[in-house]
């Protein structure tokens, strides 16, 4: 009760402060993310040749996916959304598709429902901490304004964001957050994975919607990763892959 | 009581938190920020605090309704404070904290963004540049680079486009709002944070060009926005070299085994090619040496666009000189020399592709064999026995080739095609003889034969798809065509002896024939398949298409007329005939592929014609038929790795040439077989059911795999045997031959120890109709068997496994119930390989067969089949090594075959290589991913 106060609160404040300038701050709503994965860099990233080209006929170029990401002040829940006409491959079908991430902000403390290869596992654990390099670039992100920053994630994997400071919810797609506002854009360059935001919907979320996921294996990051490290791990650059994936 | 600790627990954080911080000496960083312009507090604004050195944020804070912002417990340091607020220019200023307590900043004071006009710089095009519709191409190769330069630089040399100190780019006037690199958004690379950089000589070009807005590409309306963007094209992995191997073995008793394969690559050229010469057994690459010096198996494979099912066609002849391991799998003492080339490229950015192969071969195999046999009669049995000595030579030029062409983003072309020409001479010695059974003798035959001919193919298919606008609506033809001919001559010489009932010889008949053969078979089929959505997840495939098959066989014997001379023709082992099919069918496809489930339903109903010539008797009949080719399918995905699927399939099957020709065929004086042109096609169903559960994180999967087919009007035999043991057989339509087939298995593989394990059961029932001596006669059999492996790993150290496999046989004949045949057979297969220090490897195998005697298979026929060496490698990265290997030690080895069916039961043992030893080089050379000399 008293927290729907405060988020009344909050929405009231903001009107004010939008009738001077211009400006609206979200603190709660919905934002649909179209995540792109490049199948054919991946795929030749990895290997080469006639069974390479092979994989990529059975293959679109770019898998697209959809995640709903709701948020409320300092909870958020990023979840599978629409889904697509897209031919799923068994073969080169990537873990990590039916993630369902729960993000308590100020708690630090976050719980996700992962699939790997058919086994739910239910991460409990910290948020991940990323050290991220602020800079000067912008660009436009589903009508928000963003700004860029840099980091390296898991030692090795090079992660470029946009997050705007017009949403208070410092989250993001998956596991990303711990920016001064909501990230709208999440880019792997060399994983050839992306997650954009593509409309961002100022509709009011309800604790009842933020609830998390509770089916799955309990576990935490380091059990999970040992896991996923001695069932993948020895099965070549493709088992290495989606390894990765899984670990995200 | 719980609430009680939970408090203090908290009050123990706190303090050491505070503790921690006073340890860390740290500050509290108080302030506000305002517009100074509007002298209004901003609230919600973000305020960040970051490490000069590399700009990573520390801490953020948000302003409160009344603009104030409180950044706790800040180590003591240098700092930036940034400040931001939508639509105002960031503030940036130098913070530092040496102070513990509260630290208040003075008011800072915030500035709405002015628009800045931009100036627009137009500059000529010049240079290098080509337009390709829209697309302005720049090639990058002509634009000179200092090495390790990075795109940016690239870009700055390109006319029309400018790169500004922050790294915007303007191209053509226009701010340029994407970057891609083949089709993917390049955002560039921090160097501080990634060592792995897009350096300019990896751009093959640069493509300028205004894309259409995302959301109109979503939206699929066009809302006439337009981006300037610039797609940067990546050269092909800058990668050439070659690769292979160096293979050089000489043994004992006159063995070599010499080979080398090789392959040389540039970019997406490939050309590979290998030569063998070897009597050990080698003749011709191995599945796995086939991808890497041959054409690839992928490369025949194509996808269905709508229903994602892959369908793989080697694109090559195969026959008996072809196999799986490139091993020879036949009788006797094979000896080899081949060679094969292969080619392939793609062209006009991957829109057209060529694969060539060309392969010559010459094979000797010379070998012995013996052959018994049990005739199960219904009043009695014989036993026949069999030695045969034979010669064969083979010398084979064929060559294959596929050529692909994706015309546009809808349309595409396939073309396979292959041929060869063959020649062949074979000489074979046979002595058989046949008892009753009280062992007495029946009768004897001895007989030469040989035969030298000429075989040409010419096989070629082509592929035409095209998607129409409709997204689903797919339409596509089909032509195949298939050429043989095969002009052989030969000699037949036999005696035959008959045997009394007292054991005398009761007739005596030669035979001295020549004969020649030719045989020529044109098939062409068309097929042409319109696809058409019926909602999201389900189309429906119609086709049609017409396929005539000619056919000709015209063999003929003659015997020795009276000047020596072998002009006079045996009409009875003659004839010349023609078989013409003309068909045409057409069909209809339900589809349904959904993520879980799939389903697929249609029938194809095909109108077939036959024109029999029998050119020798000047006789003519036509038949036409009505054929059926129903089908079903489902699949249904539990889960990713858990599935099941279950097919039927009816097919009609048309009799080929050899079966309808009415001919006598004498090859065998006492083992005659005659077609027969009044036979109908056979129509069979298969029932199949496919189950497998994978888990890939435990590493443990279980497959299940059964199968049962019956048949109507199935091709058998009519067998007559006569009472001194001369079997005529012709072909017949029969009614009740059907077959089960079952298999499962479970595997596993643990890590800490490395052991996989695996147990499988499989057996097969089936039930054969014939006709003996005119009674109908059901021959029954099973094979039923167990398995089961086990591995043990230790990671260069050792590798160990076992597997054991006994099968039980068992087979009765309605005929004569009296006579029933059951074995046991077991095969033990350990597997040794010991990794020793300074590069030392030993490894065991052996075969271990274990055969149970019955009243025919009397001798004993346990194997133990024992191979072993030991090598040493050298060199870097283990290229060479040098090794002596022991094949079949305990001298063995023999080739061996039982065969069960109908009323006829049969072992067949033959040479086979046995022990040599061999002292041997493997060579394995490289040179590759060198980059490729750079362009100037």
């Amino acid at each position: 009760m008293p927290r729907i106060f405060i988020i009344l609160l909050l929405i009231a404040a903001t009107h004010p402060a939008s009738a001077q300038s211009n400006t609206v701050f979200l603190s709660q709503g919905k934002i649909e993310f179209e995540k792109t994965i490049n199948m054919y860099a991946r795929l030749s990233a990895d290997d080469e040749g006639e069974w390479v080209d092979l994989l990529k006929k059975m293959s679109s170029h770019f898998k697209k996916s959809y995640y709903d990401l709701y948020f409320n002040h300092n909870k958020s829940l990023y979840r599978p959304g629409r889904t697509t006409d897209d031919k799923d491959n068994m073969w080169i079908q990537p873990p990590a598709q039916d993630n369902i991430v729960y993000s308590d902000l100020d708690k630090d403390q976050g719980v996700s429902q992962k699939n790997v290869f058919d086994q739910i596992f239910l991460v409990q654990d910290s948020l991940r901490q990323i050290k991220w390099k602020i800079t000067t670039e912008t660009r436009t992100i589903a009508g928000f304004s963003c700004r860029r920053a840099n980091a390296i994630i898991m030692d090795s994997i090079y992660v470029v964001a946009f997050y705007t400071d017009e949403i208070l919810t410092s989250s993001g797609p998956e596991s990303f957050t711990g920016l001064p506002g909501m990230i709208l854009g999440i880019s792997l360059p060399h994983e050839h994975i992306s997650w954009f935001a593509t409309k961002v919907e100022a509709v009011p979320v309800p604790d009842s919607q933020l609830v998390a996921p509770a089916k799955g294996k309990k576990t935490d990051k380091s059990g999970f990763t040992t896991t996923v490290r001695q069932g993948l791990g020895d099965k070549g650059k493709f088992g290495r892959r989606f390894m990765q994936d899984a670990l995200l | 009581m719980t609430k009680l600790t939970c408090l203090t627990f908290l009050c123990l954080i706190l303090c050491l938190c505070s503790s921690i911080s006073s340890l860390a000496q740290s500050s509290r960083v108080l302030g506000t920020v305002s517009d100074t312009a509007e002298k209004k507090n901003l609230a919600y604004g973000s305020v960040l605090l970051l490490r000069p050195s590399d700009s990573i944020l520390v801490q953020h804070a948000r302003t409160d309704g009344a603009g104030r912002f409180t950044l706790n417990n800040i180590p003591f340091g240098r700092y930036l404070i940034v400040v931001t607020y939508p639509s105002y220019a960031d503030f940036v200023d130098e913070l530092t904290v040496r102070d513990s307590g509260t630290m208040t900043l003075p008011v800072i004071g915030m500035v709405l963004k002015s628009k800045l006009l931009q100036e627009v710089v137009v500059s000529g095009n010049k240079g290098a540049i080509r337009l390709k519709g829209d697309t302005t191409e720049f090639n990058a190769d002509s634009f000179r680079t200092q090495p390790n330069a990075t795109v940016e630089d690239l870009l700055k040399k390109l006319p029309g486009i400018q790169v500004d100190k922050n790294g915007k780019i303007t191209a053509q006037g226009e701010t340029v709002k994407k970057v891609l690199v083949d089709g993917e958004e390049f955002f560039g690379d921090d160097p501080t944070l990634v060592t792995q950089n897009l350096r300019a000589d990896m751009v093959d070009k640069v493509q300028v060009y205004d894309k259409k807005s995302d959301q109109a590409n979503f939206t699929g309306i066009d809302d006439g926005q337009r981006d300037k963007t610039i797609n940067l094209k990546l050269k092909d992995g800058k990668k050439n070299g070659y690769f292979g191997r160096v293979n050089a073995g000489q043994g004992t008793d006159g063995y070599y085994d010499y080979q080398l394969m090789a392959n040389y690559f540039r970019n997406k050229e490939k050309l590979a090619g290998y030569g063998i010469i070897s009597n050990t057994g080698k003749t011709g690459l191995s599945w796995g040496e086939q991808d890497t010096y041959g054409q690839s198996f992928a490369a025949g494979a194509d996808v269905d666009e709508n229903t994602g099912n892959v369908s793989i066609s080697s694109g090559m002849a195969h026959d008996e000189m072809d196999s799986w391991s490139g091993h020879y799998e036949g009788q006797g003492y094979p000896s080899v020399k081949t060679g094969g080339l292969h080619y392939n490229n793609k062209f006009n950015d991957d829109q057209q592709s060529l694969n060539a192969n060309y392969k010559y071969m010459m094979l000797d195999v010379t070998g012995n064999s013996t052959t018994n046999s049990q005739y199960i009669l219904p009043d009695t049995f014989y036993y026949n026995n069999q030695r045969q000595a034979f010669t064969n030579h083979i010398s084979r030029n064929s060559f294959s080739g596929i050529y692909e062409y994706k015309i546009d983003s809808t349309s595409s072309l396939k073309l396979m095609a292959d041929g060869g020409a063959d020649h062949k001479t074979t000489n074979s010695v046979f002595h058989s003889e046949a008892l009753a059974s009280d062992s007495s003798m029946v009768n004897q035959n001895d007989r030469t034969t040989s035969t030298a001919g000429d075989k040409h193919s010419v096989n070629s298919d082509l592929l035409w798809r095209k998607k129409l606008a409709k997204k689903g609506r797919t339409i596509s033809l089909n032509i195949r065509e298939n050429y043989t001919d095969n002009r052989s001559d030969g000699y037949l010489n036999s005696d035959t002896r008959l045997y009394d009932k007292g054991g005398s010889v009761s007739k005596d008949s030669l035979i001295d024939q020549f004969k020649n053969y030719y045989t020529q078979n044109l098939l062409v089929d068309s097929r042409a398949t319109y696809t058409e959505p019926l909602s999201r997840s389900s189309f429906l495939s119609a086709s049609y298409g017409v396929t005539v098959n000619n056919s000709r066989s015209n063999r003929n014997s003659y015997n020795k007329a009276l000047g020596g001379k072998y002009s006079e023709l045996d009409s009875l082992y003659s004839n010349d005939y023609q078989y013409n099919i003309f068909s045409h069918k057409g069909g209809l496809t339900y589809n349904l592929v959904k993520k879980k489930l799939r389903f697929s339903a249609g029938n194809d109903l095909g109108f077939t014609s036959w024109r029999q010539n029998d050119l020798h008797a000047d006789t003519s009949f036509r038949r036409s038929f009505v054929n059926w080719y129903p089908n079903a399918s489902i699949s249904y995905a539990f889960t990713n790795m858990r599935r099941i699927f279950i097919r039927y399939s009816g097919n009609t099957n048309q009799p080929d040439l050899q079966q309808i020709q009415p001919l006598r065929t004498n090859e065998d004086p006492l083992n005659i077989t005659v077609g027969n042109p009044g036979l109908k096609p056979s129509f069979s169903n298969r029932l199949q059911l496919f189950y497998n559960n994978y888990n890939v994180l435990a590493d443990r999967g279980m497959y299940l795999n059964l199968s049962y087919n019956f048949t109507e009007n199935a091709i058998g035999s009519n067998v007559f045997v006569d009472s001194v043991g001369r079997r005529v057989s012709q072909f017949v339509n029969v009614d009740g031959n059907h077959s089960l087939f079952g298999y499962a298995g479970y595997e596993m593989r643990f890590h800490k120890p490395h052991i996989n394990l695996e147990f499988y059961g499989n057996g097969s029932q089936s039930a054969n109709v014939s006709v003996v001596n005119n009674l109908l006669n059901k021959t029954s059999s099973g094979t039923y068997g167990i398995g089961t492996s086990i591995g043990w790993a230790i990671e260069k150290k050792l590798d160990l496994s076992v597997r054991y496999n006994p099968t039980y046989t068992q087979s009765h004949s309605t005929i004569n119930t009296g006579v029933t045949t059951h074995y046991w057979t077991q095969s033990i297969q350990p597997n040794f390989d010991f990794y020793f220090p300074m590069k030392f490897q030993l490894h065991a195998d052996a075969d271990i067969n274990l055969r149970q005697k019955t009243s025919v298979f009397d001798r004993n026929n346990n194997v133990v089949l024992l191979n072993a060496w030991v090598g040493k490698k050298f060199l870097k990265n283990d290229a060479l090594l040098l090794k002596v290997a022991g094949n079949d030690l305990l001298n063995q080895n023999i080739g061996f075959n039982r065969t069960v069916n109908s009323n006829f039961i049969s072992q067949n043992t033959y040479t086979t290589i046995q022990r040599y030893f061999m002292f041997s080089l493997v060579w394995n050379f490289t040179k590759a991913g060198m980059p490729a000399p750079q362009r100037n």
